[in-house]
Parts: C-alpha cells; structure tokens; sequence
C-alpha cells in the first residue's frame, strides 16, 4: 500500500508546474555554481602558479644566503570548486625569513575587490539557501494541502495506517526532490572534470561526504516542511511560518551567533599585536647594539697595548672567532625577537579560538550553520584553514631557515656579500665589498608542501555536525509522524 | 464482536452514539440507527445538526464519548483499520486532485481501497456508469464543474465494492438533472445489496429513494420514519416542525 | 472611489496574520542590524586606537628619530560601513610607511577572522536585499489574481469602479500599508546609533537617508514587480513561483554571472606579475649602485665623523635616484593596472545592473563609502600623508627616509640623549570622500531604482486594462 501511495505523490508532484519550474532553476543554478567554481579555482590555480614561478625566480638571482627570504603559498584546492568557504578571503602567501612572524596575507578578495562586491555562489550556497528554499516550497502543504483538497479524509476513509500516509508523503517529497538533483549533480560533475580539474581518490571521498551531508540537510528540511504543515490547518498558515522559519535560520541565525561571540569574547587586532611586536623588538635591539658595544671595548681594549704587526696577527687568529661570535649574538637576537612574536601570536591565536568556539557553539543552533560547518570542513575550506596553513607554515620556515643555516656555513667565511663599513680609532674608515659572488644553488632547497588535510582528519572534524544534523532531521521526522497521529482530517 | 453477516444483520449501525468535545459542546447525543444490507437510510437536518459528525464517527476521524458506531459488526473506534476495509465514502465538496486526471484519480483510489484488479476498460465503463462522457475521463481534475467531480466520487465509492457506502451532502450544487441520475446510481446500488447513509437537507430526493429518514436536530435524532410510515405524512411539514421544535420527539427510538 | 480602495487595502493587509508574522520578523532583523552595526563599530573604534597606541608606543624610548621604522597607519573605521560592509571587510586596513615608495594595504578583517568571513555580517544591504525584497514578494504576489481566485475581483467590477483607479490603489495601498511601518523601526534603529554612542556628523546622516532612501525603493520595486507578477498570472500560485524564480535570478545569478563575464572579458595583471617587474628593477638598480659604492673612495679620510658625513650625502644621493626610477616605474605598472582594473569593474558592475539587487547595492555602498572605490581612495590618503611623514622625518633627520644607513657609533662621548617624543608625528587625517561626490556615484543608480518602480508599475497597469476578471 505505501507503495500506491508514494507512487502517487511522485507522479501528482511531477505533474505541477511547481516541479518543472524548481527543476529547471536547480539545474541551471547547480550547473552555474560549479562552473563558476571551475573559473574560480583556475584563475586561483594560474595566480599560485605565476606566484610560485616567480619567487622561484626571485629566489635564483640571489646571491647569498644571509637574510634571505621567500614565500610560501598557499595552493588552491579542488574541492574549493564546491565548496569555497573562506579560500578567497585568506591570505594568498606570507613572507617566511627569520624575522618576521609567519602570517598569511594578501587574500584574492583584498588584492582584486570587484570579486568581493557581490561574493560567490557556490554550490553548498545553492543548497544551503535555494535548494532549502525549495524543499520547503514542495511540502508545505503536504498534510493541510491534502485536507484543504477533501483527499486527506477520502484517502483515510480507507485502511491506510496514519503512518504510513505521512511516511509516504515524506518518501514522495523527498524522492521528488533528491532524484532530479541528482541528473545536475552528475552533469555538473562530468562537466567538472571536463573542465580540466583533476579529482584524487581522496577527493571523491570528500565528495560523497558532502554530498551525503548536503543531502541530509535537504532532508531536514523536507521533514521540517511535513511538520509543520501538520500543526497548521490552512497551507497558507504553514506557508508563511516555514518561510519565517526559513529565513531566521538559513540567512539571519548564522550571522548573528558569529557577532554575539565577538562581543562576548573580544579579541586584539592583528595591528595592535604587531605594535606590540615591534615594541619588544626595539627593546631587544637596543640590547643587541650594548652587547655588541662591550663586545668593540673588550676587543679594543686586547688590541690596545700591541703594535700594528701584533694587531694584524691577533686579528687574523682571532678573525673566524670574532665572526661567529657576532653570528651567534645576532642569532640570539633573531631567535628571541621570534620566539615574542610566536608568543604574541600564540595568545591572540589562543583569544581568537575561544571566540571561534564560542561563535561555533552559539551558531549551532541553526541546522543551516551546522551544514556550513560540516561542508566547509568537509571541503577544508572552513576558517580552520588559516591555523592549518600557518602552523604548516611555521614548520616550513624552520626547515628553511635550517637549511639557509647550513647553506650559509658550506660557502664559507665571505657569506657577507653585502659591504661593510668600520670606523676604529686607529684603523680610520674602512670600506670593503663583499665579492660579487655566483647566485646561490637553491636546488636542494626544501619545498613548501601544503598541508592538505586526509579524509579521515575532515570527516573526524565534521562528525559533530554531521551528527547534529542527523538529530535535526530525526527530530523533524518524529514530530511530523507525533503531529500526524493527532491531526483532525475533517 | 463480530456477528455473522446475513440478511437481517445491519450493516451500518449507530448504537447509543454520543460525542462531546472537549470545550463541553454535546455533537451528537445518544444517537440510535441501523441500517441493513439493501437499505437507503437518509440522515436530514440543518447545517451543525450533527450528520457530518456521524458520519466521521463511522470512519473514525473522530472518536465516541459514549455509545458505538459499527461497520458491519466491527467497532470503528476499536479496530478503524478493519472497519474501514467496508466503508465507501463520498465527502460532500468532492475535491480530488486537480493535477491528475479523473481516470487517475480513481485508479488511485481504488488501490487505496484495496482493489487492484481493475483494468482499464472497467474505469471508463464505471465512468460511464456514473454519467461522466468519454472525452472528459482523460481530462485534469482542475477543468471539471462541480457535479463532474461529484460524479467520480460516486465512481470511487463504485470501484471500492464494499458492503457499506457513506454519502455526505452528495446532492449539494448539483442541477436536476445530475441530481436524477445520482438517485438512480443510489438505487441501482441499493440492488447490488448495499447499505447506504445518505446524509442531506434535500427532503425531496430523501423522500424519493429512502427507505427509512431520520431528523437531527441539536445533535439528537429527533424522528425516525420508515418509507410506509412517511407514504401518510407530508415529509416537508414534519421537517419544519422538527426543526422549529414543534414536533413530538420520539427519541428516535420507536423501531420498525 | 481612490481612498476607498486604498482604505480597503491597508484594513485588509494589516489585519492579516500575513503582515503581523512578516512585519515582526522584518522589525526585529532591522533593529537588530542597527544594533549590531552600532555594537560593531564601537569594537572597530577601540580596536583601532588600541593599534594607534601601540604604534606610538613601540617609538617610546627611542633616542633617533631615525630609528623609527615600521611606522603604522590605519584606515579609521567610519559608522556606516558597519551598516553597509560593501568590502569594508576585504581590503586590508593598515599601512606599514618607509617614507617613500608605494604602499600596500595589509590585513583585511576577513583575514585576520575568517570566522567572520564564513557567515557574514548582517547589515542593512543583506537585510533589504534578500529578506525585504522577499517579503515585498509575499504581499503583493497574489494582489489581483488572489481577488480573483476569491471571487471579490468580479464582485469589484460590477460596480462602477475604474481600472485605474483600482490598480492605482492596489499600488498605493500595498507601499502604504508594508512601506510605511516599515520606517517605525528603521527610525528606531537609526535613533538607536548615538543612544549607543555612535555619532553621525551631519554628511553621515545625509549618507544614511538616502540609503534608507534607496532600501524603500528597491522594497517599492519589489512589490510593484509583484503586483506586476500577479497581473500577468491568473493563478496565485503560478505568480508565487515566478516571482521566486525571478528573486533568485536577480539576487544571486546575474551579478556574480557579471563579474565573471567581466573577469574573462578583461585581463587585469596579477599583483604579483607586478610585483615581480618591480623586484627585477630594484635588483638591476642596487647592482648599478654597487658598483658607484665601490669607487667611493676614503682616501684622505683622518676624520671618521666628516667621512660619514660624506658617505651619507653619498648615499643619499643614490637612494633619491633609485627611489626615483623605482617610483616611476611602479606609479606607470600600476596606472596600468589600476586603468585595466577599471575597465573590468566598468563591464562588471555595468552587466551586473540589469539586476535592480545589484542597482541597490551598488547605491547603498557609494553612499557608505564602502563600494570598489574604497581602496583606492584609502591608498591615495595614505600616500598623501606618506608625503608629509617623509618631510617630518627629513626636517627631524637631515635625510630623506631609507636613504642612509643607520650608523651605530661605537665608543666616542656619550651626550646625554634626549627621547624623542612621538606624539610630534604628523597625524593621519583620514578624509571620506565628499558627500557631493557620494551622491553623485549613486545619482544614476538611485535613477535606476526609481525607473524599475515605473517600468513594472508601468507593465502592471497596461496588463490589468485588459484582464479578465471573471
């Protein structure tokens, strides 16, 4: 019997003009959003691609291995071409040498606006927002539809249980609108790949999870519309509360958790950090330049007694010394002024986490939050990213820096290329320039690999969402199937 | 209890029926009927008198305070499932759906019912049967008047095959004419065995084809009147008495 | 016959659980963007003083004002772009000087919190754009077709009622009955702004008119797209759909459908592309230099203090001419840019105004000074102050800034050093663009809005002169 009537509820659907219409815009939006993905995420890709190429370039002029400095950036990602979240609005690259703390900057949204102004449409957009829109638009008047049109009471004047009505009219629903997502979905996948994006096997995987979560979400929403036009009599009624509904918790919920917790939790900006930063850093200078004042005296006050030829002698002994003395001094200082600064960032990553939490948790509230969370985790373009990629970051710097380290003490004592002045007493004013040495070999030199997260790490960070969604939708299924049960058919 | 069906086994039987909501409001009061196999019974009252709520008595949309309604011996309100399986229903207002066809329409809901033998060939002819034309059976519910839509009600209740049939306000709207051929189908059906509840204010049809009527007034079965009984009296001015108050209100309790 | 129907409308939507439910929900969103807006703003302003303090104090101490490096400007948070974000949260807001050279604007918001990058922000454009026109739609998609599924349309006209004067009222009636409690809580909302400390000056409360201004006719343009709607359909339901249809095609589909067409029709260079033109100057130039660094002889130099003296105006010297060829350069690439930058925005913003959402939010961040222009302005300020910090620090220096080296003098007497006092540093007077130069950005776009309410108006009442109203 659930058969008849499922079979019914999909034919009377597929009948309406309602279907063809919603049909054909979730087909052409679908459609829209991955090509636009696609665009998106190539124009991305030749961006890092140029970027890479030319700091490689940049890096190959160089000469010398002291202060140098390179970029790491950041690649873009396949799954970005469902799922954008926040990829443009993150910086593009940050600068990696040993004095500045590793900060990712210069996002695709800051450097080119106009992308900005109206933002992106992408394809968890489409069912965050539309496909929600429109799976409430097909049961709002699944259970007070059926009594406004006499065939609630005609079909229960027959033996058909209750819940096999509603669960038929839930089945019908859902079927009507799953299945022909499911023709865009593949087309826009086939044309996905034709566009010239490669998808890995764990990028399928990624795939079916949020396809799977996506579909879920649609299903909380089907259940939800079955529900509430259960509590109504008058479609008109349930209509209007779903849209209500709709609109507080797919565009109104997510936005306002997110600025309760920065009120709640503020946290310093970065530039107030950075001053911070540079306070500490003129302080530890300052103490650099007496060390290396009393380091002048002592060395002076050796040289004082001897004659010109003694003077030389003792310089040449004593000349490799002296060097890495001065290194280590201005390595001590490098070392201290990074380690504040980690620790600055530390703090304020530690401040901005517990606003993130506490905005995550408040925002959990709307099941459209949750999706958003559970896809863009599922995508790792989630605002997860930028600790991922700064923490990676970070790793990267010191193997460089290491490597710059070792690179610096293989080519020998002349490492200054730079020129160098001194001024002594008795030496008068000496200038030397540093050899015009080869450009340096920075073929062994480590790559900066992106730390793109395994299956396993998105769908673990996913599995709360996924799991609050699911008790959404079971929620919304019960009280539909609790609300049927005592729903006057006359 | 289930009693064995034969000829002086009512089918449709109201026993003692009473429904009082919640908010106090007394709907039907200890209302007392029965209707055979083969018999016509014909509910009369004004709007609000209680017919309708009878009627969703015996299909169990809604539940008794005191009493019974029975469906060929079977409780409604203790096993609704099995009581339903002998029920056709026609509601007044027949809506149906507007996108399907009216042969959709009925195919669909004689599986509802439980008949899935049906071929094709036996719609149209029970189309027929009900006086709807050839070229209208593949036409959308949407486009039909209201006597057309009445008219595949009939055919549903038709394709169902059950002992007892429940009609509400079926000849509301319709013009004469569809009026005299709905009398006719009740008749022919009434042949085939039936027992049919017919709930309506039009006196006249009640009059033609009912072989027993009953007045409700306020809830109660005021009077009760077989056809020999009513061939002496005139049917109209019992009605307006009854409903004015006028009348002497046998409880409806006086038995053929 | 007018106010009759007018009267009649306005009794009938109001008392409608419709209108009670939409205008409730539309209320509370309105105040509380307002709030929130206000809320935001005031974190915004303490933010940024804290990063002003602490750019001030890390010169503390400072015995040099050459030391002074890393010196800080921030774009000053203005109250409206809390209520209208345009891209206010996209582009970086603080400016690192060297005295000389081009700047670059760092640290977006978005960036730094790209938390707040996930969900947005509510402000007044989302508020008007999405939820307002939406309820727009809700009213008036069954005004006439929903009289005629009722039967009341054929009741109407069979009295002595003309069409007119009928769908005049209709219109009127709808943006009376919605539009005008529709101020009650955006006057609320706007008395709720210095309540909450947030001061407008005068132009700023010009701006905020008229994007209310501009918020009610992109509302007034929905409702007449919708009344448009119900004309032209004679089911309710079959208008509902189109005009669901039609929202997402205008809200969502064409603009961004434009800024792609734009991105592909126009070939703007990539920063880095530019960047990288101007690293191989700067490296070609400081080879050049190395060379003339070479031949600076010290010969004859007994006076260590003279020869530095000498060294520095050496220095100097080259630097300016460096920094010169290096301006040059980068002000030609990034005209360059800035002109193809242009061309692309142009084509963009001109496709993406077949949408009146895009005409509407176009409007509504020329007038918070939100809109594309925002960078580019900031950057022109931050330049312009980048001057005058260059001739402080020459005056307090003796040099144009980078020019020299810093010279670390050990041994010698020790003066008695005196701190600088930062305090002394020009301020960064930041000036929004005039409010004459704001209105007129959003003159046309405004026009537009008025244009879209009179061509749907328009087709609405041509159709209803013929409808058929049985």
């Amino acid at each position: 019997m659930i058969g008849t009537l499922i079979e019914k509820e999909l034919k009377y659907i597929l009948m309406g003009p309602k279907f063809a219409v919603t049909f054909l815009i979730c087909a052409v939006l679908i459609l829209l959003s991955l090509f636009i993905g696609v665009q998106d995420y190539k124009a991305s890709m030749r961006r890092y691609e140029a970027a890479v190429a030319l700091n490689d370039q940049h890096l190959a002029e160089k000469t010398s291995w002291n202060h140098l400095s390179t970029r790491a950036f950041r690649r873009p990602e396949a799954m970005q071409v469902f799922a954008v979240g926040v990829a443009n609005d993150l910086g593009r690259f940050s600068g990696v040498d040993a004095r500045t703390p590793v900060r990712l900057d210069h996002s695709v949204y800051a450097d080119d606006p106009l992308f900005a102004v109206f933002r992106f449409l992408d394809l968890g957009f489409i069912f965050q927002v539309v496909l929600s829109l429109f799976a409430v638009l097909f049961t709002y008047n699944a259970i007070n539809g059926e009594r406004e049109m006499g065939t609630l009471k005609l079909t229960l004047a027959n033996d058909i249980p209750r819940t096999q009505f509603v669960l038929a009219k839930f089945a019908g629903s859902w079927l009507a609108l799953v299945i022909p997502l499911l023709i865009p979905l593949l087309l826009g996948l086939l044309m996905v790949l034709g566009l010239g994006v490669s998808l890995a096997g764990v990028h399928w995987a990624k795939l079916t999870a949020f396809f799977g979560v996506s579909l879920l979400y649609l299903t909380f929403f089907v259940a939800l519309g079955v529900l509430v036009s259960g509590l109504t009599r008058h479609a008109s009624a349930s209509f209007l509360i779903l849209l209500v509904i709709w609109v507080s918790t797919v565009l109104v919920a997510p936005r306002v958790g997110m600025m309760l917790a920065a009120k709640i939790h503020p946290a310093p900006s970065v530039a107030e950090v950075d001053g911070q930063i540079d306070a500490y850093n003129k302080e530890r200078w300052d103490t650099y330049m007496a060390e290396l004042e009393t380091m002048w005296q002592r060395r002076s006050a050796v040289l004082e007694g001897l004659d010109d030829e003694a003077r030389q002698a003792y310089r040449d002994d004593h000349e490799w010394e002296w060097m890495e003395e001065g290194d280590n001094a201005r390595k001590a200082v490098e070392a201290d002024q990074q380690a504040f600064a980690q620790k600055m960032q530390d703090a304020l990553q530690q401040q901005k986490r517990r606003q993130e939490g506490l905005a995550l948790s408040l925002s959990r509230f709307s099941p459209a939050s949750v999706y958003l969370h559970a896809a863009m985790n599922l995508a790792g373009t989630h605002a997860g990213m930028k600790h991922r990629y700064e923490t990676a970051i970070r790793a990267y710097q010191q193997a460089f820096l290491a490597h710059a380290d070792e690179m610096k003490k293989q080519s020998g004592l002349n490492s200054h290329n730079g020129f160098s002045i001194s001024v002594s007493s008795d030496g008068g004013v000496q200038m030397s320039m540093g050899e015009e040495s080869q450009t340096i070999d920075v073929s062994t030199m480590p790559r900066f690999l992106d730390p793109v997260p395994s299956f396993s790490t998105v769908f673990s960070q996913s599995t709360m969402d996924m799991l609050l969604l699911l008790a959404f939708t079971a929620a919304a299924l019960i009280g539909a199937y609790a609300v049927f049960m005592r729903y006057d058919v006359r | 209890m289930q009693m064995q069906a034969n000829e002086t086994t009512p089918i449709i039987e109201a026993d003692n029926l009473t429904k009082r909501y919640e908010d106090g409001n007394l709907a039907l009061d200890h209302v007392h009927f029965q209707v055979k196999p083969g018999e016509i019974f014909a509910l009369l009252g004004a709007n609000g008198a209680g017919k309708t709520t009878t009627i969703n008595l015996f299909l169990n949309f809604i539940e008794p305070t005191d009493g019974e309604a029975r469906i060929d011996g079977i409780a409604t309100h203790r096993d609704p499932l099995a009581a339903k399986r002998k029920i056709a229903y026609v509601s007044e207002n027949v809506m149906l759906y507007p996108h399907f066809t009216a042969f959709q329409n009925i195919d669909y809901f004689a599986r509802i019912g439980g008949q899935t033998h049906y071929s094709d060939q036996d719609y149209h002819d029970v189309l027929r049967r009900v006086g709807l034309e050839d070229e209208a059976h593949g036409r959308k519910l949407k486009t039909f008047s209201k006597g057309m839509r009445q008219k595949c009600g009939i055919a549903i209740a038709i394709l169902k095959n059950a002992p007892a049939i429940l009609l509400d306000e079926p000849t509301s709207g319709l013009d004469p004419k569809a009026g005299h051929e709905f009398i006719d189908l009740l008749q022919s059906l009434r042949g085939e065995g039936k027992a049919i509840l017919l709930s309506t204010h039009d006196i006249f049809r009640a009059k033609t084809i009912a072989d027993e009527v009953g007045i409700m007034n306020k809830g109660m079965l005021v009077m009760k009147r077989s056809r020999a009984e009513l061939a002496n009296e005139n049917l109209e001015k019992l009605y307006i008495d009854y409903m004015t108050g006028n009348g002497v209100h046998d409880g409806g309790n006086a038995h053929a | 016959m007018l106010k009759l129907i007018i009267h009649k409308e306005l009794r009938e939507i109001i008392a409608s659980p419709k209108f009670v439910a939409s205008f409730a929900v539309t209320a509370i969103l309105i105040l509380l963007t307002f709030y929130v807006g206000a809320q935001n703003h005031r974190l915004n302003v303490s933010r940024y003083e804290a990063a002003k303090t602490a750019n001030l104090r890390k010169m503390e101490g400072l015995t040099d004002w050459m030391r002074v490096n890393n010196h800080r400007i921030f774009l000053p948070p203005q109250p409206l772009e809390s209520l209208v974000n345009g891209v206010s949260n996209d582009i970086g807001r603080t400016t690192t000087l060297h005295g000389r050279g081009e700047l670059t604007a760092q640290s977006s918001r978005y960036n730094e919190d790209p938390l707040f990058a996930v969900f947005r922000f509510l402000d007044l454009d989302f508020v008007f754009q999405i939820v307002l026109s939406l309820f727009a739609i809700l009213f008036a998609f069954d005004a006439i077709n929903g009289e005629k599924e009722r039967g009341t349309l054929r009741l109407t006209f069979a009295n002595d009622v003309p069409r007119a004067t009928y769908m005049l009222g209709k219109w009127i009636g709808a943006f009376l009955s919605v539009g005008v409690p529709l101020l009650i809580p955006i006057l609320l909302g706007t008395l709720m702004l210095p309540l909450m400390g947030v001061t407008l000056s005068g132009a700023e409360w010009v701006r905020l008119a008229l994007i209310v201004l501009a918020g009610l006719l992109y509302f007034g343009l929905f409702l007449t797209l919708a009344l448009c709607f119900s004309v032209y359909t004679h089911r309710a339901s079959n208008a509902f759909l189109g005009l669901l249809v039609t929202w997402i095609l205008v809200v969502m589909i064409i603009p961004r459908s434009a800024v792609l067409l734009a991105g592909h029709a126009v070939d703007v260079p990539t920063v880095d592309a530019l960047a990288f033109q101007k690293a191989q100057q700067r490296s070609q130039l400081w080879r050049e230099d190395r060379e003339k660094m070479r031949n600076f002889s010290t010969l004859g130099a007994s006076d260590a203090e003279k020869v530095m003296q000498r060294f520095n105006a050496f220095m100097s010297e080259l630097s300016d001419a460096r920094q010169e060829k290096m301006d040059a350069l980068a002000s030609q690439l990034n005209s360059q840019r800035r002109l193809k930058q242009n061309a692309q925005a142009r084509l963009a913003l001109g496709l993406a105004r077949l949408s009146p959402s895009a005409v509407f939010s176009l409007a509504a961040s020329r007038l918070a000074d939100t809109d594309l222009g925002m960078k580019s302005h900031y950057l022109d300020e931050a330049t312009g102050y980048q001057s005058s910090y260059a001739g402080f620090m020459k005056e307090k220096t003796g040099m144009n800034m980078g020019s020299g080296m810093v010279i670390f003098t050990t041994g010698g007497d020790e003066e008695e050093e005196k701190a600088i006092n930062p305090g002394e540093l020009p301020v960064f007077d930041y000036t929004p663009t005039p409010l004459t130069e704001a209105i007129n950005g959003a003159a046309l776009d405004l026009g537009l809005l008025v244009i879209f309410n009179l061509l749907f108006f328009a087709g609405a009442f041509v159709r209803f002169m013929r409808y058929d109203v049985r």
